[in-house]
């Protein structure tokens, strides 16, 4: 049973049927097993040998149909990991003590990283189709 | 994805990229504005929208009597970048050189709806009169930043070969406002403020204050 969203960008890429089918797979199993999973483009690149700016389009395309909601991550520069997340930039502090490696970071775009949590609607879909 | 990667795809898709604001760019006469280009990373890092107003290299018709034909051209670039940054609900500043300042003040002037966040200007050649009271209260400014050099050899000479021309760039404008931030440099010239470093330290924190 395939996904209401992924309907849509089935209807738009007429031309990448079997990258959107092998996304919708991915997403639904990981959502299955955890509602709350974070989607990443670099672990879905990972896990599907699929060219990376396709994925990239493809989830925020996911996100203009209203299936995936934004998630930012303000990562250490120092390669400690996520400092602080948010759902908007402007919950973030232009600088901050980071709590991985303890220096202080100004807020830079080359720090954010943009993932995606499913919205309210793919979840609806996912349970439905693990019904069906 | 990183947002300096997210942000053009949401842009093409209709989403609303990630940004805290935008600033829109206009560069003087005799140059196309390489400042322009060194600013334009620092301003993406910082999570300003960045908009380029080019209008070519330009000598002669900046000059009287074809200034005025000049401002024609420009000014509804800055009002077409003022309008595609609105897309976005961002608010939006302005940074203008030398006859970039002209060009802004004139498309306020000729744009009571155009409304900018902050101005920044370096080496203006605007008069030291603009009214900018005026602007201030219609709402088309909030808060101004006037960087200027009184050694700077070109807005000395502006006044007298660029009509409507003025040495808001050697001397700040008059009279005093409190909306107006004037900063007086010794050796910067008429271009020297450009630069990654300087946009960094002074121009970013200016356009991003609330």
């Amino acid at each position: 049973m395939s996904l209401n969203a992924f309907d849509n960008l089935r209807s738009t890429h007429p031309d990448w049927l079997d990258v959107i089918a092998a996304i919708e797979r991915l997403i639904n199993r990981t959502l299955r097993v955890d509602p709350h999973a974070v989607i990443d483009d670099e672990i879905i690149t990972q896990q599907v040998r699929i060219d990376p700016k396709q994925v990239m389009r493809l989830l925020v395309e996911l996100e203009g149909w209203h299936a995936l909601v934004r998630r930012l991550f303000w990562l250490c520069p120092a390669g400690r990991g996520t400092t602080l997340e948010a759902s908007s930039l402007q919950e973030f502090p232009a600088f901050i003590e980071c709590s991985r490696c303890g220096q202080e970071h100004r807020l830079h775009a080359g720090d954010v990283e943009v993932k995606f949590l499913p919205s309210d609607s793919l979840l609806r879909d996912v349970l439905a189709t693990q019904d069906r | 994805m990183r947002a300096p990667v997210y942000n053009p795809i949401a842009e093409d898709l209709g989403i609303k990229p990630l940004y805290l604001a935008a600033a829109i760019s206009v560069h003087g006469m005799n140059t196309l504005g390489p400042w322009q280009k060194n600013i334009n990373t620092t301003l993406q890092d910082n999570f300003i929208r960045h908009s380029l107003v080019d209008y070519g290299y330009q000598r002669r018709r900046a000059f009287r009597p074809f200034t005025g034909g000049l401002l024609h051209e420009v000014a509804p670039l800055i009002v077409a970048a003022y309008v595609d940054s609105q897309r976005w609900e961002l608010p939006t500043s302005a940074i203008g050189h030398s006859f970039g300042t002209l060009s802004i003040g004139t498309a306020l002037r000729w744009n009571p709806d155009l409304m900018f966040n902050r101005i920044i200007t370096f080496g203006s050649i605007l008069p030291r009169d603009f009214p900018w009271r005026t602007m201030f209260d219609r709402g088309q400014v909030q808060r101004v930043l006037n960087e200027f050099c009184q050694s700077d050899p070109w807005v000395r000479r502006a006044r007298f070969c660029i009509a409507g021309a003025g040495d808001s760039g050697c001397r700040g404008f008059h009279p005093p406002e409190s909306f107006i931030d004037q900063a007086g440099y010794d050796w910067t010239g008429h271009s020297l403020l450009g630069t990654p470093l300087h946009c960094q330290q002074v121009w970013v924190p200016f356009i991003l204050a609330r």
